[in-house]
């Protein structure tokens, strides 16, 4: 079987870096991108299963990415992680379908199982 | 905890007389404050620990936040201080704003710390790794702190370095990757030779011509030097073990000087800087190198010591050791002589190389490959002596730097020994098995000459390459089985997608094991022959554990098995450098308030800092209350243990007492207190001798310190319990933990109360958290309402009866003394549940199975 691909979005640096590496670990062909534009460019090459984005950041953001994903690509799933924990981002996000939403800092062991879950339900 | 102060001030001015009352009021008011705000922010340091730890995907928000909330804590503590002190110590403010401020640095990013552009190898001032590179600050530091010989010689610091890439533009004339892509060869070599090409700019020019004037004032010989990077990695360059250049016997002269700090930096931008970034998100760009320029040590014997035998047995060290220079053993280039010895300083196991050539100080400069003399050959270049002297200053290190060191040494020619570099010991990644069961006994084994030094356990299997020249290297497939005469920097390139590597010559401490464990690929070094041997043999399966066989052919169901796991997030780049920000933050270095550094200017991060203030703040309280019968007054308690409690009683805490100045078990009248107080000495629950530690706790006690039995008697002055008929304020440290109890009990339910927080310990962090979870166990089934947060544990109590609380009171006793060397024996976690029912049924016995083992 083929390796389940995941996009990880996030504008610093360090926190792809990290979920790049915690996510290969458990078998995942894993992308990632300081910004949205170069990112979407990319899911018209490739199918991915997953996409962890990160909510606030520079240029097209998170809420913008969830809605271009879920309307392009109705069976990937997304993943939103925020600096900014705050209620009203995480009911709009909700209500925009995301699959999971994580306050930074994110847990990678919750991160993973959330993932672990999106795959299951959609397989 | 209002309704407390309140009790609490009205129970002071009842039972106060004379002036010194209020003042005493207001004294213990402050230091509370004093504590619960350290307490405050020993949770957040704790929490970012936790955060920083690995297990968290966090952001430079994050960091900041915690920073800033942090330092507005010790800020706020420090004004109290100061008053509760009488402003005793005026430069703990100045040392805590230094030490803050390089944290700001440091998370911005800049390379903070001091504007000197060289500095001298014996300079008295602030010498970081920000500024010297993390090569040479933990030599200045141990010359220093331990009085160990090092070279003599001086620095060009980050900021010499800044300002040639400044005065070069180096970075505007080079187009480099945006967006975090890494560079490309053409890029890295157009950078190197930038560098290279660069003019001196006047201002470093004219401070390395005074430097190198003042260096050949003062030495003596050749006065040749050794120029080495630097880098301000914060791990000690540990990372890049090997990669950047170091250029010896270098002339004393500027020419060649200039010549030497070029090549030196250029180094930064070698093909293999292009593997680390692809590999760990390394940015060379973001590196500023520190370069040393120390004298040349004309070794009679040199090589490495490791503090911690990667290859067992536990307590032991290994050395490698060769004549003449070292860079023999570290290059791997000669079958080194090894010696394993014992903390004593015992050689327990030796195996003395055929070292058939040595590396020595040309006339002019530069160094060379010269046969050794026949009669030295199987000669042990290391006198028991020596490897004696050598495990002492090992020791020394280990316990000053606080973590297994891999150390760089050479003895001179008159016999004195030189420590060249000292840096954190990475430990080989700690493998999967390789079942009996895997091993094909009828797949046709490979015999070697020797049996070869294993520095990375693993199997897998590859076609065979063996390379015999450098540029070779760049023709290795993708999986091959790479096999070398010996090491060189150039194999970083190739070390990424081979899957082993065998070597004819080698040891267990040379950069290329370095580099097997960073990569983890399996590898096997000084087998004698196997370039030899495995000429034209096809594909080899190779098993590395303590067993290792080279099998010809492919061994089904072998490859892979017994292998590391791959990398994880501690190798990142970017994360090592947002975790280092953390060695200003969590470790302890001030441990003993005996020491002489025990004081502002020996702190060195904002733990130190809580520290200094806890014990000071403690000091003070006891002085204020002054010693004798008088109220209130400071006394020692004697009790049957040695709990070494200083007790002061503020109103109806003590009996009468009949000797001035030291209390009895009898003579407490705090109920509170008393209660515990029983616990604490009920029979059987303190344990008087000491747990040994294990390796392994000895291991991860990088924030913490090592030895948690030397100081517990001397240290024990430092606990304090401040009394009244009602009520206790306990604080506690006994080894590496802290307890703080504070408790109020009276007829009225309402009032009652019970704070207890546990925090720390010497053990690794699993054991600790097993001691956690049998503290928190404990104390629900008593009712209390917990909160743990990293390696720390709050608990409370409230609204019970006089009776409920004394009963409780008096298991919290015990439990203190039960659990105070508890972590040390809690080996898995069904011992958790083993204790926790042991402690309930009145059984307090310890035993260490670790210890039996």
């Amino acid at each position: 079987m083929d390796k389940k691909r995941i996009m990880v979005i996030d504008d610093e640096k360090i926190v792809g870096d990290m979920a790049k590496m915690s996510l290969e670990q458990e078998g995942y062909d894993v992308e990632t991108f300081l910004n949205a534009e170069p990112a979407l460019a990319r899911l018209k090459e490739r199918a991915f299963d997953v996409v962890v984005t990160d909510y606030k950041m520079k240029g097209i953001d998170g809420m913008e990415v969830l809605r271009m994903v879920k309307k392009e690509y109705p069976a990937t799933t997304v993943i939103m992680i925020t600096a900014f924990a705050n209620l009203d981002a995480a009911i709009e996000a909700l209500r925009g379908d995301v699959h999971d939403f994580f306050p930074k800092p994110v847990k990678i062991k919750e991160l993973k199982a959330s993932i672990r879950r999106a795959l299951e339900k959609v397989s | 905890m209002r309704r407390f102060i309140h009790t609490m001030r009205s129970l002071v001015r009842r039972s106060f007389r004379g002036r010194s009352r209020e003042e005493f009021e207001t004294l213990f008011l402050r230091f509370r404050r004093i504590m619960k705000s350290n307490t405050r922010s020993l949770e957040v340091i704790t929490e970012m620990g936790d955060i920083l730890g690995g297990d968290y995907l966090f952001d430079i928000q994050y960091v900041t936040r915690a920073h800033e909330g942090l330092a507005s804590l010790i800020e706020e503590s420090l004004g109290q201080f100061d008053e509760l002190t009488g402003g005793e110590y005026p430069e703990l403010l100045g040392r805590f704003q230094e030490i803050d401020s390089t944290i700001s640095d440091l998370m911005a990013g800049n390379i903070g710390a001091g504007s000197a552009l060289v500095v001298a190898m014996e300079s008295e001032g602030t010498a970081t790794s920000m500024m010297v590179g993390g090569k040479m600050a933990p030599l200045i530091d141990l010359r220093r702190s331990l009085r160990l010989a090092v070279p003599e010689g001086f620095i060009v610091t980050t900021q010499g370095f800044n300002e040639y890439l400044r005065h070069n533009r180096i970075f505007e004339n080079v187009s480099l990757p945006k967006d975090g892509r890494p560079l490309s060869d053409p890029v890295i070599e157009e950078l190197s030779e930038e560098i290279m090409h660069g003019e001196m700019p006047p201002l470093l020019h004219t401070a390395l011509e005074r430097a190198l004037k003042r260096f050949l004032s003062r030495c003596r010989g050749a006065c040749s030097l050794a120029v080495r990077s630097s880098a301000d990695s914060e791990d000690g360059d540990h990372a890049f073990a090997g990669q950047y250049r170091t250029v010896l016997n270098v002339p004393p002269d500027i020419r060649s000087l200039e010549l030497a700090y070029r090549k030196v930096i250029a180094s930064l931008f070698t093909s293999s800087a292009a593997v680390y970034q692809q590999r760990f998100g390394y940015d060379p760009t973001r590196i500023r190198m520190a370069v040393g320029c120390l004298a040349m040590v004309d070794a009679v014997s040199s090589g490495v010591l490791y503090t911690a035998n990667p290859a067992g047995p536990d307590g032991t060290m290994a050395i490698n050791a060769s004549w003449g220079l070292g860079t023999a053993v570290v290059d791997g280039i000669v079958d080194a002589d090894q010696f394993i010895v014992d903390r004593s300083g015992k050689i327990i196991d030796q195996h003395i190389g055929g070292k058939a050539v040595m590396m020595l100080r040309q006339s002019g400069a530069g160094i060379s490959e010269a046969p050794t003399p026949v009669a030295m050959r199987n000669k042990p270049s290391l006198s028991p002596e020596q490897a004696g002297e050598l495990v002492r200053a090992g020791a020394l290190l280990e316990g000053h730097f606080r973590m297994p060191q891999d150390i760089e040494w050479a003895f001179d020619d008159t016999g004195r020994l030189i420590i060249l570099q000292s840096r954190p010991l990475r430990l080989p990644a700690s493998p999967g098995t390789i079942t009996a069961a895997d091993r094909k006994a009828d797949a046709p084994k490979i015999q070697f000459r020797d049996a070869g030094i294993v520095v990375q356990r693993g199997a897998a299997s590859g076609p065979v390459y063996v390379v015999k020249q450098d540029r070779q290297l760049g023709e290795v497939p993708a999986g091959a089985v790479l096999v070398v005469k010996h090491d060189s920097p150039n194999l970083t390139r190739v070390m990424a997608t081979v899957a082993a590597i065998i070597t004819d010559a080698g040891s267990l401490t040379s950069h290329l094991a370095s580099l097997a464990r960073e990569f983890r690929v399996p590898t096997l070094v000084n087998t004698g022959d196997a370039s030899r041997i495995l000429e034209g043999q096809r594909e080899v399966t190779v098993a590395l554990d303590d067993l290792p066989v080279v099998y010809a052919g492919r061994v089904g169901g072998l490859a892979g098995k017994g292998s590391a796991p791959s990398q994880d997030v501690d190798d990142l780049f970017e994360f090592r450098r947002k975790r280092a920000l953390l060695r200003y933050i969590a470790p302890l270095n001030l441990v003993d308030p005996f020491r002489d550094d025990f004081s502002p200017k020996g702190c060195r991060t904002l733990h130190d800092i809580l520290r200094f203030m806890h014990e000071k703040a403690v000091a003070a309280l006891v002085d204020a209350a002054g010693f004798g019968r008088r109220s209130p007054g400071a006394v020692k308690l004697e009790l049957s243990i040695p709990a070494g409690i200083t007790v002061i009683d503020i109103g109806g805490g003590l009996e009468t007492l009949k000797n001035a100045g030291s209390a009895a078990q009898e003579d407490i009248a705090s109920l509170p207190f008393k209660a515990l107080i029983r616990g604490m000495v009920y029979p059987g629950a303190w344990r008087s001798e000491a747990v040994p530690l294990s390796v392994n706790d000895f291991l991860t006690s990088m924030f913490r310190a090592p030895d948690l039995n030397a100081e517990s008697d001397r240290q024990a002055g430092a606990n304090i319990a401040i009394l009244s008929k009602e009520y206790v304020n306990l604080h506690i440290k006994f080894g590496y933990h802290y307890t703080i109890l504070d408790s109020y009990v009276s007829d009225t339910p309402r009032s009652n109360h019970i704070y207890f927080r546990f925090a720390g310990g010497a053990t690794d962090v699993t054991k600790r958290s097993r001691r956690l979870q049998v503290i928190a166990a404990l104390l629900e089934s008593d009712g209390f309402a917990i909160n743990t947060k990293g390696d720390m544990i709050i608990a409370r109590l409230s609204n019970r009866t006089r009776e409920d609380m004394m009963a409780v009171l008096e298991r919290v006793g015990r439990l203190v003394s039960f659990t105070r060397q508890l972590d040390a024996v809690l080996q898995d976690d069904d011992d958790v549940t083993k204790y926790t029912e042991h402690f309930l049924r009145g059984e307090y016995e310890l035993t260490d199975r670790a210890a039996q083992r």
